[in-house]
């Protein structure tokens, strides 16, 4: 077998590299599509138990916030979806309208049901990291060359 | 619908291993929706409510079987031995890859990405199938009317089981297009024709393993007074790196294939 030579494949690597790194500035929308797969999870848990309450007649916990919050959560994960694909034009300015969405979003739970402030913190966590990522990632792409 | 383009020259190597998703994911699954299913019934139960046990078991008891099957029923029915991934993308041609698309590992460039404007550039689309079942990879590039691509153009290429294989796209850049840096929108997704299959001992398993994946491919168009070439532009070729029926990878047609002459 006659290989090429070793010049020949390091050219051949840093064209691909050159190609991998717009790729991965590229993944900073991806971001937003996670973000809003894991809101999305996050609002099962309050449905779960509003279908509890609802179902099997439970008393023991304040319910009366879960309809508004579950509508609130529910509207973040559509305005997330919204946003990324809109992020194929403009990705900076989609990932930071989503991460304003976001915390705008938290800062009226915190004034209006204070009670469900801490509710599902690990995945706000989560969801605050990835649109603090896509925001990053959109801004590599966004600032001057 | 266009039928799958063949490399040159072909692979027979046949497919081998389960049809259907196995591994631990599946065993989390299969947990989970028995632990629902237990749930649901022993709630029903505590609070008299006989009339939505069948649905409960309907509704997370059948997955839970299915998914049981799956995880453990058929990897030890496919006990064959199989050969292990020759790794050429990342081991012979040291490629950075970011992800993988069920199974297959794809990266694409331009080579050379630096060009003037009338003058040929060749898209490579580079392919490896990490798994013992063939893969179908429908690669869509476009639009960009820069580069003579008016909409979208899709070409679909098979990959046998283990194969390693590389497709030129020769584009050729208008002279209208501006010089500078420039980005060809590229989507590839994979389809698995035959089933799932498992993946082969030495592939390299990405964490982020999709359906399908978008690529931004960069190239820069540098200024020139050279009118447009008048020759045609090559051919397009779809040829085979590496089988895993075969001993080791065939490196000396990617030098043909980059430059034909």
């Amino acid at each position: 077998m006659s290989t090429p030579p070793t010049a020949f494949f390091q050219s051949l690597r840093e064209s691909q590299a050159r190609s991998a790194d717009e790729q991965r500035l590229l993944s900073g929308r991806d971001w937003l599509l996670v973000a809003a797969l894991v809101q999305f999870l996050t609002v099962l848990y309050p449905i779960h138990r509003y279908i509890l309450s609802v179902t099997f007649s439970f008393h023991t916990e304040k319910t009366e916030h879960l309809p508004a919050l579950i509508a609130g959560m529910l509207a973040l994960v559509v305005v997330f979806v919204l946003l990324w694909w809109w992020g194929r034009y403009a990705p900076y300015r989609a990932t930071l309208a989503a991460l304003l969405a976001f915390l705008v979003f938290h800062a009226a739970v915190a004034l209006f049901t204070p009670q469900a402030v801490l509710d599902s913190i690990a995945s706000k966590i989560l969801v605050l990291a990835g649109l603090v990522l896509a925001v990053r990632t959109g801004w590599l792409r966004h600032r001057p060359q | 619908m266009t039928p799958a383009l063949q490399t040159v020259p072909p692979d027979s190597t046949p497919d081998a291993g389960p049809v259907h998703r196995s591994g631990p994911l599946v065993t989390l699954f299969a947990l989970m929706a028995t632990l629902t299913a237990l749930f649901a019934t022993g709630l029903c139960l505590q609070y008299d409510r006989p009339a939505l046990i069948a649905p409960a078991l309907l509704l997370f008891g059948l997955p839970a079987l299915w998914w049981w099957w799956c995880a453990a029923w058929q990897p030890g029915r496919s006990c064959a031995t199989l050969p292990r991934s020759l790794r050429v993308l990342t081991g012979a041609l040291g490629f950075d890859l970011i992800c993988t698309c069920r199974g297959v590992a794809p990266t694409i460039f331009f080579h050379p990405d630096k060009a003037t404007a009338g003058a040929d550039l060749c898209l490579l689309v580079f392919l490896e199938n990490y798994t013992s079942r063939q893969r179908l990879v429908e690669v869509r590039a476009g639009p960009h009317p820069g580069l003579g691509l008016a909409g979208v153009q899709t070409v679909r290429l098979h990959l046998a089981a283990g194969q390693a294989a590389v497709y030129r796209w020769p584009l050729r850049p208008l002279p209208s297009l501006a010089a500078g840096s420039h980005d060809l929108p590229v989507v590839l997704r994979v389809q698995r024709p035959q089933g799932m299959g498992q993946w082969l001992p030495g592939s390299r398993r990405h964490p982020y393993n999709i359906w399908h994946t978008r690529f931004a491919v960069p190239f820069t168009l540098e200024a020139s007074d050279k009118k447009a070439l008048g020759h045609p532009l090559p051919e397009a070729a779809y040829l085979s790196l590496a089988s895993i029926s075969e001993k080791e990878p065939r490196l000396d047609v990617l030098a043909r294939l980059v430059d034909p002459a």
